[in-house]
Parts: C-alpha cells; sequence; structure tokens
C-alpha cells in the first residue's frame, strides 16, 4: 500500500472512529472490587538514592500492588475487551509513562499499538527503563538526568509485562499493549468506563496484577450502556 | 502341382511362424507396456494436475494482487494516457519521422561530400610536402592549392558535422514522445513479472493454456515408444561429482533418482500434500541452492541412505517406522525389505543419524537434537567404558575412582549398591548387572550373592590409604544448605528424593553430571565430604569435580548440610552371609576355563579362604569390566570387553545374534530390544554362568532408546560413500570437548545453550530473600554464572588465561562461584581458542588500548561517564557503588585489565543485544537536537555538545575514560568482607512494619 492510500485509510479510520464516538456505540462501565483481607503496603526503602529519599520526607511511599479504598475498590485493575474488537489505528495523542519520586505513575498503563509513549523523568536523577517484554522487542535505556523525555512505541500487540528500573529495583510498573481502544485502568473508587464500542458481543477481562483475571461476555447495543462488576478475591495458592 | 520332397511341411511351418510371430508381437506389446507403466509415472501425472492447481492458484492470487494494487493500475492507466496521447501525436511523429529519412540523406550527402574533398586535400598536402622537401614540383603553387582546400574542408566539415546534429535532434524528439510509452512498459513488465513466469509455466504444465500445436505435441509426446524422444514424464535424476559411491567396486559418482517421485520436495507450497509429492520439512536447511546443503551438491542417500539409483518403491530401500507401517506398504506397494542392499534408508525416526556421515568430529551438532541426546547419553552413560567408540577414544572413565574406596564407603554399603544401585538412589547412572532376565533364577542369585563379595573384598583389599583430615570447624547446616544452593553446586547436582516427570533433554543431563546428592549422608562420613570438597583431585585424580576454593568453614557447612541427606538408603537390606561351597563352585567355574578338571580340583583344595577370594574377585572384575567405568587397581591397561562400536551403523541385521527370541529380524529392532533389556537375548538358550549375556541394564526410556539408536546408527565408516568427514580446527574441536566434559554449560551458556543451573538460582533467591516466583524469575539472570555468549570477542585471551588459572570475583553481588579446575595450559588455551572461534577472534596477542586523554572524545567520555552516574551500580577499584548491592556491577578498574576496546564500544552501544535481559542500561549519547535545549547544554557541557550527534566518536570516548579508571583490580576481599558484615540477604526493598503484611508463602 503506498502511502497516499495509506493515509486515506487513516483518515478514513479516524472519522469513522470519531463518528462513532458521536453517534453511535455502545459504553460499558462498573466497578471492580476487591474481597478479602487487605494487607497493609510496605514502605518503599529508597535510603539507596538521596533524590528518591528526598521526594517523600513526610510519608513513606509504599508498595502499589494491592490497593484497596475503605470500602473495597480496587485500585489499577486492568479492564480491556479482550475478544471482539476489531483492530484500530494508533491515536496521535501520547500516552506518558512519568518516573516521579521514584516511582511508576501510572503504575499500570494501557496503550494501543504504534502509540507513541513519552517516558518522562520527572526525578532529574539516573533512572534506566527496562521492558520485560516478551512478543515486543525488550529494551533497556538510561534516562540521566539531563534526559527529560523518551518516546517508545510498542509495536505488537502483548498483554501485561513489567517495565522496571535496575538502578532502582523497587520500581516497576505493568504495561499491557492493546491493538484497540476499548480498555480502561481502574482508579481509587474502582471505576472503569469503556465508551465508543460499535454494537456487538464481546469478552471483557479485568487483570490484576496480584489477583489474577477474571472474563464476562457482554453485550452492547448502539447507544446502551452495559453495567459491569466484577469482585476479585486472593487467588488459591497454586501447587 | 507336385508334390515337392521335403523334410517339412510348408503349411505347418507357416501356421507355426504365423502363431509365433503374433506371439512375439504380443511379447513385443507386453514388454512395452511394462516398460511403460511404472509407479513413477503415476506420480508424476499426479504432480503434474497438482502443480496446474498449485501455479493456477498462485497466478489468480497474483493477478488479484495486481488488480489491488495502485502502482500497477496508475502504470497501466499512464500506458493507456500516453498511447492515447500517441495516437494524437501521431501526424507530427510521422512528420519527424519524414524529416528524420530526408535528413538522413542530407547528412549521408554531406558527409560524403567532406570524404572528398578531404581525399582533395590529402593529395594536395602530400604534393605540397613532395614539392618542398624534393623539388618535385613548384611549391608556391601546390602551397597556395593547399590553403585554398583547407578552408573548403574546414567548411565541409561543418556542414557535416550541422546535418548530423539536425538529425541527433529529430531522433531525439521522437524518442522524446515515445519514451513515456516505454517507460510505462517497463514499469508493467516489471510488476508482472512474477505472473509472467507463473503464466509461462502454466503453459507448460497445463494443456488448456497450451497453444494448438504444443496440445498436440503434449498429447503425443508420452505415448508408449514414443517417448524416447522429449517426454514430459521422465525420469529425474542428481548426479553428484563429489560423493561416490561403490557400486560393485567401482567408485562411481552418486546417483539418486528420488526426485522421479518426490517431485515437490524442494518446492513450497506442498508442505500438506500427500507422500511422495510432500515439500521437504526444512527447506532453509536443505535442498535450496541457498541452503548449506544444496540438492545439487548432496542429493538425497547422502544423508537418509537407501538405494538413490532406484525408481520403485521397493527397489529404493524406503524402510518403514515399525512393523505397523511395514504391513501397511506391504499391502499398498508390495514392499519388501531389500535384503542385499547395506544402506537401507533410515526409518524417519531416526534421520538424524545421516549428520554423521559427514558431520561426525562435531562434539555438538546445532539442530541434531535426538542425535545430540543419543551422544551425550553415550557419555554420560559411558558406553565407550566397555565399547571401543573411535570417537571416544582414550576418554577418563566417568565412574568414581575406587582406588581409595576404604575411606569413602563401608563394604556392606558396597555389596548392597553393586546388587541394585537404584535401590539407593533412584536415578543413579551405575546400571545394574544382577537379577536381571538371565540371572535370577534361585541358583543365579545364590551364586551372584557370593559373587559380589569376592568383588567387594578385592576392591577393599587394593584400596589404597587414604588420610581424612578432621573437619577443623562445627558445620552449620542451614549454611551449609544455603552454600549448596547458591554456589553453583546444583548446575551439575540435584538433590532430589522421588523420581520427577522430567523428560530427558540436553539440559537435564547437565544436571545429571553429577551424582544425584540424595542419600550421600548415608553412604560416606561427614569427614570424607569435607576433604573431597576441600581437594576433590585428591581422592580422584581424574575427577571432574572442580575445587570450589571453599573456605574451612565453607567446606564444614556444606558437609555438615549433606550428612542431613540420608534418604532412605538401603533400610530393611542385609547382606546375605557367605556361603563357602557357593564360592568353591565360582572358583571352580574360573580355574576350568584355563585348566583340566583334575588340576582345577587339586588347585581349589589348596587355596585359602582370602586367595579364593582374591582370585574370584578379580576374575569377576574382569568378567563384568568394572574397571570401564572405575577406577581400579590392577586393571589400568585392561581393554575394553565389550564389541566395538565404531562402525556399528552398517552392521547388517544377519550379523547380530537375535538368539531364540521372537522379534523383528531388523537392527533397530535389536538396538531397542538389547538397550531395554540387554539379557533378553539369553532367553531359552543354554548357557554356562560365564557364558551369558553381561551387558547391564541402565533402565533408559523410550524416547533415551530412540535417541541412542540414532547415534548408533550414525556410526559408520568414514569412508562409506560419503564425502571425508567435515574437517574441525583440532584447537576448537578439544575446546568443544572440554566444554562438554567437565560440563561448563551446567552454569553457563555456551554458544546459546546451557545454563542448567538457573531454575534453581531462581529457587535459592526465592527461598533465601522471601520474594515471589515472578520477582525472583526476573532477577535470576542478575544472580547466575554469566552467558558466555561473545566471550571470545569480549576477553582479552591473556587476562582470560590468568582468570581461569586463578579465579576471583568479577559479579560482585554474584554468589555463584566460578571454580578452580586443574586444566593443563595447552587444555586452557583450546578453550580460549574454541571461545575466540565462536566470535571469528582470530588474534591471541593484541596491542594493549592506547589512551590519549587530551582528546576532546576523552574529555566528552569522562563527563558521559559522569551523567550516567556509572558509579551507582559499578566499582571504581576499591570505591564500593554509590548504591546497595542489590544493584552492584563490576569493577570499572578492571576494564583495561580484562575486556577489548571493540568489544566495550558495542556493548556501551547497545547492550540488550548482547545480552538479552541484562540489567546494564544503553546509555544515554546526547543527540545534536538535545543539546540545542540550553538546559540539557548546561548538563553535559562543553564537551560533549561538540561532539553531539557523532554518536560513536562519543561512545569511543566513554570507553577510552574506562580503560583509565585506577584502582585495584581484584576486589575480592573488599565485597566477600561486606557480606560477611551485612549478610546476603538483600533483596528484599521493604521494612518490615508492624507485621502485617500478606504473607506471599500463602499464595
Amino acid at each position: 500500500m503506498n502511502s497516499k492510500t495509506l493515509r486515506k485509510v487513516s483518515l478514513f479510520a479516524l472519522v469513522y472512529f470519531s463518528m462513532s464516538f458521536l453517534f453511535a456505540g455502545g459504553t460499558i462501565t462498573g466497578t471492580v472490587k476487591y474481597e478479602g483481607k487487605v494487607p497493609r503496603m510496605k514502605a518503599l526503602k529508597m535510603a539507596a538514592d538521596p533524590i528518591c529519599d528526598g521526594k517523600h520526607k513526610d510519608a513513606p511511599a509504599r508498595m502499589e500492588w494491592l490497593v484497596v479504598s475503605d470500602s473495597g475498590e480496587l485500585k489499577n485493575a486492568f479492564v480491556w475487551i479482550k475478544e471482539g474488537a476489531d483492530n484500530y489505528p494508533a491515536p496521535e495523542e501520547h500516552a506518558v509513562l512519568d518516573q516521579n519520586g521514584c516511582i511508576y505513575s501510572p503504575h499500570v498503563l494501557g496503550v494501543q499499538v504504534d502509540q507513541v509513549v513519552d517516558i518522562l523523568n520527572t526525578d532529574g536523577t539516573l533512572h534506566n527503563v527496562h521492558s520485560l517484554s516478551k512478543r515486543n522487542p525488550q529494551f533497556n535505556i538510561a534516562m540521566p538526568k539531563f534526559k527529560k523525555k523518551k518516546e517508545v512505541t510498542f509495536t505488537k500487540s502483548e498483554m501485561m509485562f513489567p517495565i522496571k528500573c535496575d538502578v532502582h529495583p523497587w520500581m516497576k510498573c505493568y504495561v499491557a499493549v492493546v491493538n484497540h481502544p476499548f480498555f480502561d485502568v481502574t482508579g481509587e473508587d474502582g471505576n472503569f468506563k469503556i465508551s465508543g464500542l460499535p454494537a456487538g458481543t464481546y469478552t471483557l477481562e479485568v487483570w490484576h496484577e496480584k489477583l489474577g483475571t477474571k472474563t464476562v461476555s457482554v453485550t452492547v447495543a448502539d447507544g446502551a450502556t452495559e453495567t459491569v462488576d466484577f469482585t476479585l478475591t486472593k487467588p488459591k495458592k497454586k501447587k | 502341382m507336385d508334390k515337392q520332397e521335403r523334410h517339412y511341411n510348408i503349411f505347418k511351418l507357416n501356421r507355426v511362424f504365423a502363431i509365433s510371430s503374433i506371439l512375439f508381437l504380443l511379447l513385443l506389446i507386453w514388454t512395452f507396456a511394462d516398460d511403460y507403466s511404472r509407479s513413477w509415472r503415476t506420480y508424476q501425472s499426479e504432480f503434474r494436475e497438482m502443480e496446474i492447481v498449485q501455479t493456477d492458484s498462485l497466478l489468480k492470487l497474483e493477478e488479484k494482487m495486481l488488480n489491488e494494487m495502485s502502482e500497477y493500475q496508475e502504470a497501466l492507466s499512464l500506458l493507456k494516457t500516453v498511447e492515447e496521447s500517441l495516437t494524437e501525436k501521431d501526424e507530427e511523429l510521422e512528420r519527424f519521422e519524414d524529416e528524420l529519412s530526408s535528413l538522413d540523406d542530407d547528412k549521408y550527402a554531406a558527409s560524403q561530400e567532406y570524404i572528398s574533398v578531404k581525399a582533395e586535400y590529402d593529395v594536395a598536402k602530400y604534393l605540397y610536402e613532395e614539392a618542398v622537401a624534393k623539388g618535385h614540383g613548384d611549391p608556391e603553387e601546390t602551397g597556395s592549392k593547399l590553403e585554398r582546400l583547407e578552408a573548403s574542408l574546414l567548411q565541409h566539415r561543418l556542414k557535416s558535422e550541422e546535418a548530423e546534429q539536425k538529425y541527433e535532434d529529430i531522433e531525439e524528439q521522437i524518442l522524446g514522445i515515445k519514451a513515456d510509452k516505454k517507460a510505462a512498459q517497463d514499469q508493467i513488465s516489471r510488476l508482472r513479472r512474477k505472473a509472467e513466469v507463473l503464466g509461462k509455466k502454466l503453459q507448460k504444465v497445463d494443456p488448456d493454456e497450451m497453444t494448438f500445436g504444443n496440445r498436440l505435441g503434449n498429447s503425443i509426446r508420452d505415448l508408449p515408444v514414443l517417448d524416447f524422444l522429449a517426454p514430459y514424464y521422465k525420469i529425474d535424476q542428481i548426479v553428484i561429482k563429489d560423493i561416490t559411491e561403490d557400486l560393485n567396486f567401482a567408485n562411481v559418482p552418486k546417483v539418486d533418482r528420488c526426485t522421479t517421485c518426490h517431485m515437490g520436495i524442494a518446492t513450497p507450497g506442498y508442505e500438506d500434500a500427500p507422500q511422495p509429492h510432500t515439500t521437504h520439512p526444512d527447506l532453509e536447511l536443505y535442498l535450496l541452492s541457498e541452503s548449506p546443503h544444496p540438492k545439487e551438491s548432496f542429493g538425497c542417500t547422502s544423508c537418509h541412505s537407501g538405494r538413490g539409483r532406484g525408481t520403485d518403491f521397493t527397489y529404493s530401500a524406503h524402510t518403514p517406522r515399525n512393523e505397523e507401517q511395514a504391513k501397511e506398504w506391504e499391502e499398498k506397494y508390495g514392499w519388501h525389505e531389500l535384503h542385499y542392499w547395506d544402506t537401507p534408508m533410515f526409518p524417519v525416526q531416526y534421520t538424524e543419524a545421516g549428520c554423521f556421515k559427514c558431520h561426525n568430529q562435531e562434539i555438538y551438532l546445532e539442530g541434531a537434537d535426538k542425535l545430540s541426546l543419543g551422544t551425550n547419553l553415550i557419555e554420560r552413560a559411558g558406553c565407550f567404558g566397555c565399547h571401543t567408540i573411535e570417537r571416544y577414544q582414550d576418554k577418563r572413565r566417568i565412574g568414581p575412582d575406587l582406588n581409595r574406596i576404604a575411606s569413602k564407603v563401608s563394604k556392606d554399603w558396597t555389596y548392597l549398591w553393586i546388587r541394585d544401585p537404584k535401590a539407593f538412589r533412584h536415578n543413579s547412572w551405575m546400571p545394574k548387572f544382577f537379577e536381571l532376565e538371565n540371572n535370577s533364577s534361585d541358583e543365579d542369585v545364590a551364586r551372584t550373592n557370593q559373587e559380589l563379595h569376592a568383588i567387594v573384598h578385592y576392591l577393599f583389599n587394593n584400596s589404597e590409604d587414604f588420610s581424612l583430615n578432621d573437619v577443623p570447624r562445627w558445620g552449620d547446616v542451614t549454611r551449609g544448605e544455603d552454600l549448596v544452593n547458591s554456589l553453583g553446586c546444583l548446575g551439575c547436582h540435584r538433590i532430589e528424593n522421588e523420581p520427577t516427570d522430567e523428560v530427558t533433554s540436553l539440559q537435564s543431563l547437565r544436571r545429571d553430571h553429577g551424582p544425584n546428592l540424595v542419600g550421600v549422608g548415608a553412604k560416606t562420613s561427614r569427614e570424607w565430604i569435607y576433604n573431597w570438597l576441600k581437594e576433590p583431585k585428591r581422592f580422584s585424580p581424574e575427577t571432574t569435580m572442580p575445587n570450589l576454593r571453599l573456605s574451612n568453614q565453607e567446606a564444614a557447612d556444606i558437609a555438615a548440610y549433606l550428612m542431613t541427606l540420608d534418604g532412605n538408603g538401603f533400610k530393611g537390606q542385609e547382606v546375605p552371609s557367605q556361603n563357602n561351597l557357593e564360592l568353591d563352585k565360582i572358583v571352580l567355574s574360573f580355574l576350568l576355563q584355563m585348566n583340566s578338571d583334575y588340576d582345577s580340583r587339586i588347585m581349589l583344595s589348596g587355596m585359602e579362604e582370602k586367595e579364593k577370594l582374591d582370585y574370584t574377585g578379580e576374575k569377576l572384575i574382569r568378567f563384568y569390566g568394572c574397571f570401564g567405568c572405575h577406577n581400579i587397581s590392577g586393571f589400568e591397561d585392561e581393554k575394553p570387553i565389550g564389541i566395538e562400536l565404531t562402525e556399528v551403523g552398517i552392521k547388517h541385521a544377519d550379523k547380530l545374534d537375535f538368539g531364540l527370541l521372537k522379534i523383528e529380524h531388523t537392527k533397530l529392532a535389536w538396538f531397542t530390544q538389547k538397550l531395554l533389556h540387554p539379557r533378553s537375548f539369553d532367553k531359552d538358550k543354554v548357557k554356562t554362568a560365564y557364558e551369558k549375556l553381561r551387558m547391564p541394564n541402565f533402565d533408559f526410556d523410550e524416547a533415551e532408546v530412540e535417541a541412542l539408536s540414532t547415534a548408533l546408527l550414525g556410526f559408520e565408516k568414514a569412508s562409506y560413500g560419503v564425502k571425508p568427514a567435515r574437517s574441525v580446527n583440532p584447537d576448537v574441536h578439544e575446546g568443544q570437548w572440554l566444554v562438554r566434559e567437565f560440563n561448563c554449560q551446567g552454569c553457563h551458556f555456551v554458544e546459546g545453550d546451557g545454563g542448567a543451573v538457573r531454575p534453581t538460582i531462581t529457587d535459592w533467591l526465592r527461598s533465601a530473600n522471601g520474594i515471589d516466583q515472578e520477582t525472583a524469575e526476573e532477577v535470576t539472570a542478575d544472580f547466575s554464572p554469566p552467558d558466555l555468549n561473545s566471550q571470545g570477542s569480549k576477553t582479552q585471551p591473556d587476562w582470560l588465561f590468568e582468570f581461569f588459572k586463578k579465579p576471583f570475583i568479577i559479579r560482585p553481588s554474584l554468589k555463584a562461584r566460578m571454580p578452580t579446575f586443574h586444566f593443563t595450559d595447552d587444555e586452557w588455551n583450546s578453550i580460549i581458542k574454541y571461545f575466540q572461534f565462536l566470535d571469528g577472534q582470530e588474534l591471541a596477542y593484541e596491542s594493549p588500548h592506547h589512551v590519549d586523554i587530551t582528546t576532546s572524545s576523552y574529555k566528552a567520555g569522562e563527563k558521559l561517564q559522569e551523567l550516567g552516574e556509572c558509579n551507582k551500580c559499578h566499582f571504581y577499584g576499591t570505591t564500593f557503588p554509590s548504591q546497595t548491592a542489590d544493584t552492584w556491577a563490576p569493577n570499572l578498574a578492571l576494564v583495561k585489565e580484562r575486556l577489548r576496546p571493540e568489544w566495550v564500544s558495542a556493548w556501551l552501544d547497545d547492550p540488550q543485544s548482547m545480552m538479552k535481559g541484562t540489567k546494564m542500561p544503553a546509555p544515554s549519547i546526547p543527540t545534536l537536537e538535545e543539546v540545542q535545549d540550553p538546559d540539557v547544554l548546561e548538563f553535559v557541557g562543553e564537551d560533549v555538545a561538540a561532539l553531539a550527534g557523532n554518536r560513536s566518536v562519543l561512545i569511543n570516548g566513554l570507553t577510552d575514560y574506562l580503560y583509565t579508571i585506577p584502582g585495584k583490580i581484584d576486589i575480592s576481599r573488599e565485597v566477600l568482607g561486606y557480606f560477611s558484615k551485612n549478610g546476603y540477604n538483600f533483596l528484599q526493598p521493604v521494612e518490615d512494619e508492624e507485621g502485617d503484611e500478606w504473607d506471599d508463602e500463602e499464595w
């Protein structure tokens, strides 16, 4: 395909895509909850790097592998259409992964295939960004204090791989590369919202780094909103 | 009519003639018909049908693609436009062409005129010269004529050139008009190339696509009798000049006609077609001209064996994979075994045996997994201890040294162990000799119970003294366990109480290199283990167990831990008491082999009990061939007891003793039976005790037997009809062998394979540091022995040599320890040359890397090092990294001694591509664009900014800087000092607070 037709196709897709947002498409929304004993997240020991330590003078940063509100809403759960959605071209908008206070923000990041991800170094200390992807080529790049931004893209869809920093071993986040825009990460309130879905039946999955996955089949009609709530529990010990 | 007097009746004779000529005619027809009806013809016509379908669909696909291809459509429409505009320009073109032809005339006339004037001029010039020089004529007159002619000549020349120019101009205009058309046509034919090729092919194979003439030809070219001319269906053969075969005692080039039926073998697209049309499963490695084994140079039977000249299923010596397939073939093709063909095709599951026809010198054969597994099993089981195999000549004995056995184990334990090793340790490699198929009767057991007494007596009676040093310290079991799990012991040893369902592979065999340590506490003493660990070669000079340079405390700790591994031992088993009557019978059987009955009895009656035990012990060790695997005093130069296997691959089934066993009479059936049930060929045979088969049972499973058989099948004479064996560099061969023999891949990756210890490091990280499996897996590589890929181009050979002789800590956070191997200088050199060979590195000596510290690139390098904060993780001599131990990396003061600058620069450029998963990030080298930002500029400074954008210069500057970092090279003491003070479990990056965490163990 030459560039002209490519442009035409992507323009068409873009128009189609934005139209679908405006006029058609259903929405899936809901809340992810956790049921069970809530462990206390341990404090991160950042003494290794004074710059990191200095950013958490008032209260120590804590681990983020299970963040649950008082009423049980689960943060950092990734909800996405696992099956049923077509391929969509990458949006112009960049995704952002910040290294601030020697913690990755967000802790769980969803991006689209070929979408540009800005990796920021707000800390002004040496970080390195080491992707442990399986399908996408791995990279491990240093970001010294002068390097404020590094742009990367992932060319293949890949569900959840960690990115970590070898200089600050506690730093770890998860990235999902999806070939469509229908995903969301839950916030403090455990809510997610996936909108603009063409009418149809989909497999919706929720993923959490410690609690595993759950799937459900959802049928969406144009203009309608489906509500799906998930409740995750501590998985049984694998043997 | 007079009746002629004849001896025969003409009418009768005519009748005989008539009948016989009809018969002969029929015979002739039959001959032709028989010759014509060959199975390959059917296959070829089947394939032709498939080819037509495939080519047609490919062509359609191609046309469809062209139709959808905008470039092609554009070219087509361009051509159309151009052609239309050409019609418009027809008149113009015509005019131009007319003009051109008239100009051509003008041009010709002008040039002719010029030529004739030139001739006149030349005459005048001659005359003038004659007049001036020799006085023949008037110089003035001739001179003026020459001048006149010269002017005229110039005029004519100008005229001629003008005409020529005019002509060319017009010609160019015409070409200009036509050029667009030509360009469009060229573009179209370029895009259609593939389609054209397919179309031509289709025209050749598909009668429907043929011209009438060809179609007619096609219908008659393959008719019987006429098909000698130019048939479509014909025998296809590959003649390979370099590979000869023995044809009735003459060495002639190999001829393979396999492609006559296997027509699709080298064409992609017939992967799912039925045999014989199927595509070869690995065209990357075989058949195609760009592969390493093109069919033109190797043919088919060079690897697969079989009868290449055969054009019929049976006569090409196909071999079925099993009896079931044999039956199927008999029914389908009337197949039978070609009894007189020495090299039938390898059954498909043993195909890799063919690799050895050329690659029999190689230690590691990438891709030939089954064959490699076979050779590795042979090495691990030590088959060459009893069976001479040229490939393994002069190899060390694989079992433990028994010369000092009395200091290690007890007599009772030894007795029970020899009787049934697996009763003590489920996965021992020591095979079982007793109570097998041919020696399990009461009588046999009564005898073998006494044989064992004699063997044990001999071993202990001949055991040398071995002084065991006292263990100087009290060992700590927990510390010992931690050491065993982290030092790298588990790269060669397992500690597995129960059998696992692990499938045997090269990797699993690496962890089988040393014995499973289960039960070691029930077998020997703490003192022995301590002494062994401190200096393995003192007890066993030929052992492959290296010296781990353990401190007294470490050795004591490990000994204490290993003593806790007492397994179930031989619980409840007792050593039967000695029975002199039985012993006498054994002595007598051996005496009778050399002496008369009378003499034997006299000799027996004159023997003391000890003498009897000495005598039978020695005889029995010789009979069972124990010295094949163990060093036993008195048997140092003994010849192996088994049959030689160097050429067992070409042994004919007729030469194998099937006994009275009713199994399939093929070589492979025999191999399988022998390896699974080594004594079973004695079934129903009447034999005395010492005539019986004595190959022990190794308890191989079926997959192992298949791999072993593949290797055995591959053992054949190098001259057997194939090229001389592929030569290998002797140093590289030796190095490769040492890496294999001493199991370097138990810990390291070499040639992309190995690192068997890694899963155990993951387990250790998890249990010792209390981290979860996922995290442990992520950091396993950081705490495992290094990957040695690229080692040959990485390290300076002289440094590597010194390091091998005296290893020290390179990776500070690594607990696994490079042991000391007591190799000779020659051996170390071979290993280094092998590593260099793998990376195409040829020089043993190189000039040291000189660094000019005044250059701007050096200064930039220094700045980059500062910006990159290398000191966060790396040691600078004895200066510790600024961060904690979990991110520690090698000492940079070591770079100048250890690494090659080319490698360092390549490494800095892209560490991930050299060592996947490395913790080392790619340094951030500022680009021109980045330094435009004043903030960045302030950080990076002038030296870097001046070179920004010149990546390789900056990287080389950084390399240069690394070569000037001063400081201590060997920081082992500082690192060990740190760990002994601060402990080793630093991976947990969290503070324990209030103890309210979710216990990871609960997952």
